[in-house]
């Protein structure tokens, strides 16, 4: 990437070329840190995480790894010449895994007060982006249960009691429809929404295509 | 989160049905109303026969506090819980307070 290969200490500097590398690689390199961290602390499925919460999270990360990109750049070049091929790369790898570390402490202040830590700025993002994904999880899975209700109400009680039965084991059936009755609740409703709780969310998608149910 | 939002958060969570009940919405983030009970009644928190009258106060005192949402469900046993952004916050903020009561 650097034109100036093989050239001496003194004049390895970074090109303009390379430091567009090194902050398209810190970019890249913050999407997948976003890609492992908002499943990570939503515990929700990567589908779900497709939300535009995470597209900020990931802007601010995508920025403050690029500021620490930069920053980077002048301290690599510092690094033997022979080395100078990679600047860029070993710019963006320190600009985003080291990133933490060299802002943990930088408080953003207004007027002398300090207002908050870039760290604590990050974290808000990505409890939003986590809560946004929650969310869009909690939305998806109760459009699919409703769905899934509502089919299942078409059949008899008979027949809800026999996938009860398979789905829950022996005394299940006694057990829901005595919670029912403590509940003031219609029994066979109060089975059907236990089945599809209780229902991996795979099953559930393989039920809802299932055109018999 | 202000200094003041996670001290009331960390008032909140004091009471240890409440902090349970919260804990058991943490582990999937997510969680039905009839599940937070029988934790509750495995854990044996307070008297067996007031487990849903405990739990439905605790969620309520986490609503009010913004740290989960509720989802309605047609029957109250399946109503969904789920954790919000202030909820994370509040879980990082425990993580701390533990790691400082270890540490003590």
């Amino acid at each position: 990437m650097n034109g100036a290969g093989g050239q001496a200490h003194a004049e390895a500097v970074l090109t303009a070329a390379d430091v567009g590398w090194a902050v398209a690689i810190a970019v890249l390199l913050s999407l997948m840190v976003a890609c492992v961290e908002i499943p990570r602390k939503s515990k929700v499925n990567f589908r779900a995480c497709l939300v535009l919460a995470s597209f900020v999270y990931w802007t601010i990360l995508a920025f403050g790894n690029t500021v620490a990109t930069l920053l980077a750049t002048t301290l690599v070049i510092k690094l033997p010449a022979s080395l100078s091929p990679y600047y860029f790369l070993m710019s963006a790898f320190l600009g985003v895994f080291a990133f933490e570390a060299i802002l943990k402490n930088t408080n953003v202040t207004l007027f002398n007060k300090g207002v908050l830590t870039i760290q604590t700025w990050i974290d808000h993002a990505s409890d939003s982006a986590a809560a946004a994904a929650i969310v869009r999880r909690e939305e998806l899975m109760h459009a699919a249960q409703e769905q899934l209700v509502a089919r299942l109400m078409k059949k008899s009680h008979r027949e809800i009691n026999t996938l009860v039965l398979n789905k829950m084991g022996p005394g299940t059936v006694e057990t829901l429809d005595t919670a029912a009755a403590a509940s003031a609740a219609d029994p066979k409703l109060y089975k059907v929404y236990q089945v599809i709780m209780k229902m991996p969310a795979s099953e559930r998608t393989a039920l809802l295509r299932d055109p018999s149910v | 989160m202000s200094g003041g939002g996670n001290l009331a958060n960390l008032i909140v969570l004091s009471d240890d049905v409440t902090l349970h009940v919260f804990q058991e919405i943490l582990k999937n983030r997510s969680a039905v109303f009839k599940d937070l009970v029988g934790a509750a009644a495995r854990k044996a928190i307070g008297k067996p026969t007031q487990d849903d009258i405990q739990v439905e106060a605790a969620v309520s005192r986490l609503k009010d506090a913004s740290l989960i949402m509720e989802r309605s469900a047609p029957i109250k046993d399946f109503n969904s819980y789920y954790v919000t952004s202030a909820g994370l916050n509040a879980e990082r903020q425990l993580q701390l307070t533990n790691i400082g009561s270890a540490a003590g």
